[in-house]
């Protein structure tokens, strides 16, 4: 497993680097305005206001009625976070069918499979892969958040719960990780929408979850949505959510249990 | 047990299906400890299926397989620690250059002494350089890094898929050398090819597989005994045909004036053949091995005789 591991990070190594480097800088680059943000309260008040609703509570997330742009952690999740673990989700998605659908079509499957190593060892390495780059990343996107706090001292949410939000954001992105590589798992390489229905199941929860802020009649099915668990606004606000963080773990975790069960089961594309 | 070896490989009824398409159907092989054993069949015939079901890369859909008397799919891991494989389609890790591919295939084999050594041997015979990048080679130096990645580890039995596609005759000489060194240490090859002449020229005993099933099994020295060859002849001035019909061994003659094609088959008949056209000026001679095709013909011909 841990020679999988290096071999995938290795592989991913640049590109690890890069992404990091991008979102620490791009969280800086956001958080550059915040000042002028909070200096200019009533004028952006006036223009929310003139928002649709629907949009609003798309990209917060939240209670509209705590609604307030020049909090830091409105800003955060509102600016940066909402649409930002769906681009790292996309990443990860990605790395799930990688280690699968793309190893088996251009063959490096073969010569993976043609050493002593087990299919579940080949899985777990290429999770833990998937869960460092991510933990990197976001690590990254920490340290933008902590130099943009020296560099512009309006932005003064506590650090722990920044530290913290982070913690969640990993989480949301492990379930994302658990149902790709399950899905990587479960669906035959020779399927090819596997990929499809993680990116759907991604992208569809974000959009319901906005929409039912709005729409009563899709209020039920909120708790079934992975945005429920989650909301970096929130966790900068008022700290640690661990029952929402709970649920998040343990959906992870039965993905990947079942997807390491189930790869011994798979018939390979090879 | 076959002349006092242990059996390395043992099929029964194996039989892969991808959907409704049967791959290989009831193969049962027997490879034997420090044989080089071909496995010879058209393209499509179901070859590397058979090997990558006995090394579970795939499952098999009825039978079973064993290696060093192991389960195929139980005891895989430890049947990959004692094997090597070239396959037919290879992708190398190209972002790396050979010696850290090398190193990082030292580490998830569990550094067994003298692998790097091993490696940088055999690259030296298959003139390779390890420090170069794995990335844009050639598909004749990809196989070379295949046959290295195979051979380093020195494993007990080697699986090799079309190995010689690609490479140049004179590394073709080469690879036939090192699996000849490999059986003279007692360690096993398979070899999977189409290439007839190759499997005549280093294996011990043949499985022929066509549509999927194991047609027959046959020692290389009766294969040839089937076995004939095309060849023409161009002389100076017309030749009777019938001179050479009346050898043994030689059929289906084609004359075109001076020039004589030929069926020659049988242990002997090629010498009669050249003796006689040597009575002649001969100014051309092309001899040509029979398609894989014609090779099952004349083999199922001496089975109903």
């Amino acid at each position: 497993m841990a020679a999988i591991f290096r071999k995938a990070f290795r592989d991913s190594r640049r590109s690890t680097f890069w992404l990091s480097l991008g979102f620490g800088l791009y969280v800086m680059f956001l958080m550059a305005f915040y000042t002028s943000v909070k200096d200019q309260a009533d004028e952006w008040k006036e223009l929310i206001e003139s928002y649709p609703e629907g949009v609003l509570a798309m990209f917060y997330g939240g209670d509209m009625a705590d609604f307030d742009m020049t909090e830091p952690g409105t800003w955060v999740q509102t600016e940066f976070a909402s649409y930002s673990v769906l681009i790292l989700g996309a990443i990860v998605i990605a790395q799930a069918f990688n280690a699968f659908t793309n190893a088996e079509r251009d063959y490096t499957m073969d010569m993976l499979l043609s050493l002593p190593v087990s299919r579940r060892h080949y899985l777990l390495g290429r999770v833990l892969n998937t869960a460092v780059v991510m933990a990197l990343v976001l690590a990254a996107c920490l340290a933008g958040f902590l130099v943009s706090m020296l560099l512009w001292p309006a932005f003064d949410p506590v650090v722990t719960n920044l530290v913290l939000s982070m913690i969640g954001a990993f989480l949301f992105l492990m379930v994302v990780a658990g149902y790709s590589y399950l899905l990587a798992v479960v669906v035959p390489s020779s399927r090819r929408f596997a990929g499809a229905i993680a990116y759907l199941l991604l992208i569809g929860s974000f959009l319901v979850y906005g929409f039912s802020a709005v729409v009563e009649a899709l209020e039920p099915v909120q708790p079934l949505l992975l945005q429920h668990y989650f909301n970096m606004g929130e966790v900068i606000r008022d700290g640690a959510q661990f029952g929402d963080w709970a649920v998040m773990a343990v959906t992870a975790l039965v993905y990947f249990a079942l997807a390491w069960w189930l790869v011994d089961r798979k018939e390979l594309g090879v | 047990m076959a002349q006092g070896r242990s059996v390395v490989i043992q099929t029964h009824n194996l039989t892969h299906r991808y959907g409704k398409l049967t791959a290989i159907q009831d193969v049962n092989l027997t490879v034997y400890e420090g044989e080089i054993f071909g496995f010879l069949g058209p393209n499509g015939a179901g070859k590397t299926t058979t090997i990558r079901t006995l090394l579970d890369f795939i499952r098999p859909s009825a039978g079973s397989a064993s290696i060093f008397g192991l389960d195929s799919v139980r005891d895989s891991v430890a049947i990959r620690a004692r094997t090597g494989y070239l396959p037919s389609e290879l992708a190398l890790l190209d972002n790396w250059t050979g010696i850290q591919y090398i190193r990082w295939l030292e580490d998830v084999r569990g550094a067994t002494n003298g692998y790097i050594a091993e490696a940088e041997r055999l690259a030296g015979l298959l003139d390779f350089d390890l420090g170069r990048s794995l990335k844009g080679l050639s598909t004749g130096m990809k196989r070379k890094m295949g046959l290295i990645v195979a051979l380093a580890h020195k494993p007990e039995l080697l699986i090799l898929d079309e190995p010689s596609t690609g490479l140049d005759p004179l590394m073709q000489q080469v690879l036939h050398e090192v699996m000849r060194e490999t059986r003279a240490e007692g360690r096993t090859i398979f070899l999977s090819s189409h290439n007839l002449p190759e499997v005549e020229a280093i294996c011990d005993r043949v499985g022929i597989i066509r549509d999927g099933r194991l047609e027959a099994v046959e020692t290389v020295a009766d294969l040839t005994r089937v076995s004939f060859r095309w060849l023409t002849l161009a002389f100076e001035d017309e030749v009777p045909a019938e001179r050479f019909r009346a050898l043994s061994g030689v059929a289906e003659i084609e004359s075109d004036g001076a020039r004589l094609r030929m069926r020659v088959g049988g242990e002997a008949s090629m010498d009669a053949v050249i003796k006689l056209a040597a009575q002649h000026t001969v100014t051309d001679m092309d001899v040509e091995h029979p398609t894989l095709e014609e090779i099952f013909l004349a083999y199922y011909g001496k089975k109903e005789a």
